[in-house]
């Protein structure tokens, strides 16, 4: 076992993490007031190449795997968890395209999503469903050679940007679900107002609504019919983004905590050197944290190196459930550190507050992930 | 040992509860956007006898003790962590005058809290720290005035006339002491309020304290009797965060258990779920065992003579009921999913106001060394 970086990877991790340091963490505060991301930023990320780490140079991408892609997201999140949200979210329709796109959805759309210019969306959840395919009440109906789609998404991410988006939808007359992939703003396609979250602010969030959109038959994604499969392997490495996301907002925790019982002095002597409780405190996050990380970074370097659907699900399952809900904990410890200053919107704990709780809410909850994992692991 | 509430009790949680739903629910995320409680909650709470409880009948309370306090108290902060605060506030400031005060102080403070417009605050906290030997704003004796210069910080309700009890230290004796200042009165000023995370309507500020002019019958208690003051004023503190957050608790409570029978999932309530019914039984047990907390903190605190004698019990409350809200929170917040996190759901609000209970009045760690102390002393 080596649980060293390789160079490839300490580089990618240097980099994200230069950038976020110089161009996010100046605006970071701004960008959760305005719940907005400047355009400027994205095309900045495009052009050092932090959308495409783990997808082929064929297509525009890294090729660098998915522990440098948790590695970024791990840097970009702990400066801002929104920016982290709408990568993420590319990524995964990104993933679902490179594993079930013909060559020429993949020539059409990859490129475009790895410049900052064109953002993917994944639409699966909707008002009557956010975690079983069954419920599903979007239809496409079949029209000549093309589909007629209709119905309501909910919660979905990066909808407002230019781009693709992959919908999961049930086939009128055979009832089964299959994926298309759509250009946002076509015909037909329009939005509510944003919602209005708690946290990851910048990371935008309408539901859609299709009135007759037409999408071409050769934008079914995959084979027809089989869109329960493009939703696992979405469900695969949305989880991958999120495990490396909440860890970059653990580490933030950590960091404003350390550096809060450093500086703030009771008497003349710093909080962290004069109480053990604030030690303890320390010493509880840096384990947790720990934790968290090698959790990811292994989440990573199973996604590259194992093939098995399943046994992937229930690692990235478990993972962003552990990932995301330790986050949780190191954020109400560093609360504690800093006593009434931590719920003031001037210290960065308050927002990575609202941030943190996304966590165990996204992508299937906690006890739903923990039951979806333990009946792979029954089933064995 | 009886385990119910008197009729009276019974009586103000009734009329708490139902003036909540009707007259502050609808006012909710105006107070939350304004982060100020409004002219008419407070008229109507007054009126109501809900905004000063515990204090004595002559004074135009409702001598309801703090046994009655804590259970109409927990029935406002179900509804708004904010007016939660504020109310608990003045009952911090009008404790602290009645276990202290002359019959003087207590005849215009009280009265006019009670029955007048005042609206009074309790200033300890400063820039270096809430600690009280790290005390820095001084009172310097001039003739029949003290002088009072220093800086407070995160007071609540200054916003609003009526007495301040500050802290200060003698600048020639270094004995620390409360003192009553009329707020706005020369002198005094405050910061722009603080926008913070939850419980917002309470309003939060700075003061700034120079040359305010108090006369030397405004001084609670004897000179040496301070720390006592100091110590009654952490008690009752206390008894008012633990009733606020066992409302939060409820409220989450509330929330979860309604939305469970509301969300329909493959055509049945997610609370046929097994993995829901156990969260909200969870919740549920932590509910009842946050109450019985709270609710033994009111009793003890009406039949102890010597309420400086409290801050041992009140600080333990006060921690596990405000460490329970958070959990219940986040137990509450899974129930939902994802809806929970949007502004649109009370349950993002609760969720927010619940981390504040552990930030205030002493960290839970802070105050666990001081039940520490007390055990071994
Ligand atoms: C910031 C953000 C970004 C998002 N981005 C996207 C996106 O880009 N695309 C997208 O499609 N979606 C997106 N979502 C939606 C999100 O993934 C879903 O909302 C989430 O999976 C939870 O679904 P829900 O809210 O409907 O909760 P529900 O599934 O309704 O869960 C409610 C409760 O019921 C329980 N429950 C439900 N089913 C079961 C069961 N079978 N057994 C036991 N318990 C059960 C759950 O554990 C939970 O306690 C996003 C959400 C947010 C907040
Ligand atoms: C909404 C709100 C309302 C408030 N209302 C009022 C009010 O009306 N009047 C008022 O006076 N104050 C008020 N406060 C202030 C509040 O009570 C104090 O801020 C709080 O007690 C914590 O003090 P601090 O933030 O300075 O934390 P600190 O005391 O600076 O604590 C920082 C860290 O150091 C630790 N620490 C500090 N001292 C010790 C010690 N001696 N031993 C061990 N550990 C220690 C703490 O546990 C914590 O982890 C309010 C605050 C808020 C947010």
């Amino acid at each position: 076992m080596d649980l060293r970086l390789s160079k490839e990877e300490e580089l990618i991790q240097k980099a994200a993490r230069d950038f976020a340091d110089k161009m996010i963490v100046p605006i970071a505060e701004l960008i959760d007031q305005d719940n907005h991301i400047p355009e400027e930023i994205f095309e900045a990320l495009g052009d050092l190449e932090m959308f495409g780490i783990p997808f082929p140079e064929a297509y525009g991408g890294g090729e660098a795997g998915y522990l440098s892609y948790i590695l970024a997201i791990e840097e970009l999140a702990k400066a801002c968890a929104g920016i982290a949200v709408v990568i993420s979210v590319n990524s995964v329709g990104l993933s679902v395209i490179n594993a079930f796109g013909t060559e020429e959805q993949k020539k059409k759309y990859m490129p475009e999503c790895m410049t900052g210019k064109k953002i993917f969306s994944f639409a699966f959840t909707e008002p009557g469903t956010g975690s079983d395919p069954k419920q599903l009440s979007c239809t496409v109906t079949k029209a000549g050679d093309s589909y007629i789609l209709n119905g309501n998404k909910r919660f979905i991410t990066n909808a407002g940007f230019q781009g693709p988006m992959v919908v999961i939808a049930k086939d009128s007359e055979t009832d089964k679900a299959s994926a298309f992939v759509i250009d946002k703003f076509c015909e037909g396609y329009s939005l509510s107002e944003q919602w209005n979250k708690i946290g990851a602010h910048g990371g935008p969030l309408y539901d859609v609504y299709f009135d007759n959109v037409k999408i071409p038959e050769g934008n079914v994604l995959g084979r027809s019919g089989e869109g329960l499969w493009v939703l696992k392997v979405a469900m695969i490495y949305g989880k991958i983004g999120l495990s490396g996301l909440f860890l970059g907002t653990a580490k933030a925790a950590y960091e404003e905590a350390l550096a809060y019982a450093k500086q703030k002095t009771h008497r003349g002597q710093p909080i962290g050197a004069k109480f053990q409780h604030i030690q303890i405190s320390i010493a509880d996050m840096a384990m947790k944290y720990n934790a968290c990380r090698w959790s990811a970074y292994n989440l990573g370097f199973t996604a590259d190196t194992v093939k098995d659907p399943n046994q992937l699900l229930r690692e990235a399952a478990l993972t962003k459930v552990f990932v995301s809900e330790t986050a949780v904990e190191i954020c109400k410890i560093a609360m504690g550190v800093h006593g009434s200053y931590g719920l003031m919107k001037d210290y960065k704990i308050a927002r990575l507050w609202g941030d943190v709780i996304i966590g165990p809410q996204v992508e299937g909850t906690s006890p739903l992930l923990k039951i979806l994992a333990a009946g792979i692991i029954l089933g064995d | 040992m009886e385990f119910k509430l008197s009729k009276e009790q019974e009586l103000i949680q009734k009329t708490a509860k139902e003036y909540a739903e009707k007259a502050i629910e609808p006012l909710v995320n105006q107070i939350e956007d304004e982060n100020r409680v409004p002219d008419e909650v407070i008229e109507g709470l007054r009126e109501l006898g809900l905004l000063c409880l515990p204090v004595e009948e002559k004074y135009g309370g409702a001598g309801a003790g703090f046994e009655g306090f804590v259970v109409g108290l927990e029935q406002l902060a179900r509804v708004s962590g904010g007016v939660g605060i504020f109310v608990s506030v003045v009952m911090l400031g009008t404790s602290t005058i009645a276990v202290h005060g002359t019959e003087e102080q207590k005849e215009k403070y009280l009265t006019g809290t009670c029955k007048g417009s005042w609206i009074p605050s309790v200033a300890m906290t400063e820039p270096d720290g809430a600690d009280p030997r790290m005390l820095k704003t001084t009172a310097k004796k001039d003739g029949d005035h003290f002088i009072l210069n220093g800086t407070k910080r995160f007071i609540t309700n200054t916003n609003f006339a009526g007495p301040m009890v500050v802290f200060a230290k003698d600048a020639d004796t270094g004995r620390i002491n409360g003192y009553i200042v009329d707020k706005f009165c020369e002198g005094y000023s405050i910061s722009e309020p603080w926008d913070k995370l939850g419980s917002k309507g309470a309003f939060l500020s700075d003061v700034y304290l120079k040359d305010v002019k108090v006369p030397v019958s405004n001084m609670l208690g004897t000179p040496d009797e301070g720390f006592q003051t100091l110590k009654v004023t952490m008690a009752m503190g206390k008894i008012g965060l633990s009733a606020i957050y066992l409302g939060n608790i409820l409220a989450a409570y509330d929330e979860a258990f309604n939305y469970s029978k509301d969300r329909i999932y493959l055509g049945k309530p997610i609370s046929q779920f097994e993995s829901v019914r156990n969260s909200i039984v969870d919740i549920a047990m932590k509910y009842e065992a946050a109450k019985l907390m709270t609710y033994r903190i009111g009793y003890l605190a009406d039949n102890t003579a010597n309420k400086a004698k409290l801050v041992k019990d009140s600080a333990m409350t006060k921690i596990f009921v405000t460490e329970t809200a958070v959990d219940v929170s986040r137990i509450a917040m899974n129930v939902f999913g994802s809806y929970g996190l949007m502004k649109d759901y009370k349950m993002s609000r609760i969720y927010r106001d619940a981390i504040v209970g552990p930030q205030i009045e002493g960290t839970a760690n802070l105050l666990k060394t001081v039940v520490a102390t007390d055990m071994y002393k």
